[in-house]
């Protein structure tokens, strides 16, 4: 990913993350009939690349804002994950991944739901693993199990990714399932949401074509308030 | 038929009505007596001497009336006619049934009624009513044309209820009212009817009680007849929807997973799917062992919703049509036995 392309990509999903959070945390009664919910996550990584054995696993912290508006749903969700080699790899840098991610949804019927959003995640230190960004186009369907308790699960295509150290990835797809408890009338929520990332990394080298492909799970744990 | 089995008839119609009018007069008696036994001649003289004697008025109105019969048994259709004209005087209710009495008696009896100016039969009818919503009847017979007025008196009062020019049945609707249209205070009250034609005329009267009472009011609804309040909630059937959910959900996470992992990367750390789906799982697995919760009935809210309003309103009719009913009164009719004959 070239230093101009970054920058473009950067500045778009920084545009999309500010208007979400705007209406995160704008007061309600200029929202209207929105319902907002913000709260903290703790998070579990782990990340492989190229083969099996660079593969590392870590913790981190994240937060994560939702804004609802008639049929629309603006989200956004931030994860800072400290990757250690598994099995202290020799050879390998830890590193820290910082990942952004923002989406804004409409519901087409109670359960079903079409998204389009951006993710981007940067690696520091930049060489030890691959920066990314791309757009999302996903679907969502979601259902309450209980009063109060609600299943999601969503698969999303990765469109137009750039990685830091080039390539492309046409075949790049994600999968998450979602639990949310409400508690005290809706105002206290408790999330757990596993997503799985593969992206088909493909780079080019004096005209041959190597396959490089990433896979990122994370789980994140979360509580939060609604208002 | 002859004229002695007639008359024997007329004779045995007539009986129970004698046998109520017990008769003190020994002359009377014997005229009585007299008459049972056919002898008219022995019974008009007899009657004729007790009519000079000293008689209560029913035995002198019984007195005419066997000179009536006696007369009518000789064929002295004039004489038969005036003896019951007396006696109608006397008791304008007298009445000789056709179907069983002698024609020649019965044309005796028209004839005096057709002479006579008299208000008979008068009725008040006992009723109970509002007042300013209902009415006594009062119904009497006029048997010659005349200006009939029709009063009622009480103490030192007396109200006009009806004046008119007629002959035959009539019926009058009496509200019982002041001519101010109040209720005419509780007492003991008479209902006269005078009729007048040229220097004739003849007045009846019946006594009648007036009592004053509150009206009853409607009682404070609490349901309505045939409509029951139904249950708010319902408590639904267990039900494996959201192990099923939670199942097929984790399902596609899980074949999503599978799917698109790269075998060169080697077996992720699938901790966090186990997690989440875990999670989802038990929830679902709860849910179903769970006794559901009662769930509101929304159509049966909206019915109870419907029938509160409806209460409301006839209980608001209800209080409207009681503060009219405080302000009412009940007044009562009541016709008393009469005391006197006509005069």
């Amino acid at each position: 990913m070239s230093g101009a392309d970054r920058r473009t990509g950067g500045r778009a999903v920084c545009k999309l993350a500010v208007a979400l959070l705007t209406l995160a945390v704008a007061p309600p009664d200029r929202l209207h009939a929105q319902r907002v919910a913000i709260g903290p996550e703790f998070i579990v990584g782990d990340y492989r690349e190229q083969s099996a054995d660079l593969a590392y696993q870590g913790i981190g912290f994240g937060a994560g804002a939702i804004a609802r508006w008639r049929r629309f749903t603006g989200e956004v969700q931030y994860a800072s994950v400290e990757y250690e080699p598994e099995d202290g790899g020799a050879g390998l840098e830890s590193f820290s991944a910082a990942q952004l991610d923002g989406v804004l949804r409409y519901t087409l019927s109670g359960t079903a739901s079409v998204e389009l959003g951006a993710t981007r995640r940067d690696i520091d230190p930049e060489v030890a693993a691959q920066s990314m960004s791309a757009v999302r186009l996903g679907v969502r369907l979601s259902q309450l199990l209980a009063p109060g308790a609600r299943v999601t699960v969503r698969g999303t295509y990765l469109a137009a990714a750039k990685f830091s150290g080039g390539g492309s990835a046409p075949f790049a797809f994600e999968v998450g399932l979602g639990f949310l408890g409400e508690l005290a009338r809706g105002h206290v929520r408790l999330t757990a949401d596993y997503e799985f990332q593969h992206l088909g990394r493909k780079t080019e080298s004096g005209g041959t074509e190597f396959d490089v492909p990433i896979q990122q799970w994370l789980l994140r744990l979360g509580a939060g308030v609604a208002f | 038929m002859r004229p002695g089995g007639a008359l024997l008839l007329a004779l045995l119609m007539m009986a129970p009505h004698a046998a109520a009018q017990a008769v003190q007069n020994a002359t009377l008696r014997r005229a009585v007596r007299a008459y049972e036994t056919l002898d008219y001649r022995q019974a008009i003289t007899l009657s004729q001497t007790a009519l000079r004697e000293r008689l209560s008025g029913p035995e002198r109105g019984r007195a005419y009336e066997i000179l009536g019969l006696a007369y009518s048994g000789l064929d002295s259709l004039t004489k038969g006619a005036e003896a019951f004209r007396q006696a109608l005087l006397i008791n304008p209710d007298m009445r000789m049934d056709p179907a069983r009495t002698s024609p020649r008696i019965t044309v005796a009896f028209d004839l005096a009624l057709k002479q006579s100016l008299l208000v008979r039969e008068l009725r008040v009818d006992s009723a109970r009513f509002v007042g300013g919503q209902g009415a006594a009847l009062i119904r009497y017979t006029v048997t010659q044309p005349a200006r009939v007025r029709t009063t009622v008196v009480g103490g030192a009062r007396t109200i006009l209820i009806d004046s008119t020019v007629a002959t035959g049945q009539i019926n009058l609707r009496w509200p019982v009212q002041l001519p101010d249209g109040n209720p005419l205070p509780a007492g003991s009250y008479t209902v006269v009817v005078q009729a007048t034609a040229g220097t004739s005329s003849f007045s009846a009267s019946q006594p009648v009680r007036i009592a004053l009472g509150a009206v009853d009011t409607l009682p404070h609804l609490t349901t309505l007849p045939g409509n029951e309040y139904l249950s708010e909630t319902e408590t639904p059937p267990r039900s494996w929807r959201p192990l099923g959910l939670a199942f097929l959900y984790t399902g596609i996470a899980v074949a999503g997973t599978f799917a698109l992992e790269s075998g060169d990367l080697g077996d992720g750390a699938r901790r966090e799917l186990v997690a989440v789906g875990g999670v989802t799982l038990g929830v679902g697995l709860v849910s179903l062992l769970r006794k559901p919760a009662p769930q509101p009935v929304r159509a049966n809210i909206l019915y109870n919703n419907l029938l509160r309003e409806q209460l409301a309103r006839r209980n608001a009719d209800v209080a409207r049509e009681n503060i009219n009913r405080r302000r009412q009164v009940e007044l009562r009719v009541l016709p008393l036995p009469k005391t006197g004959a006509g005069r």
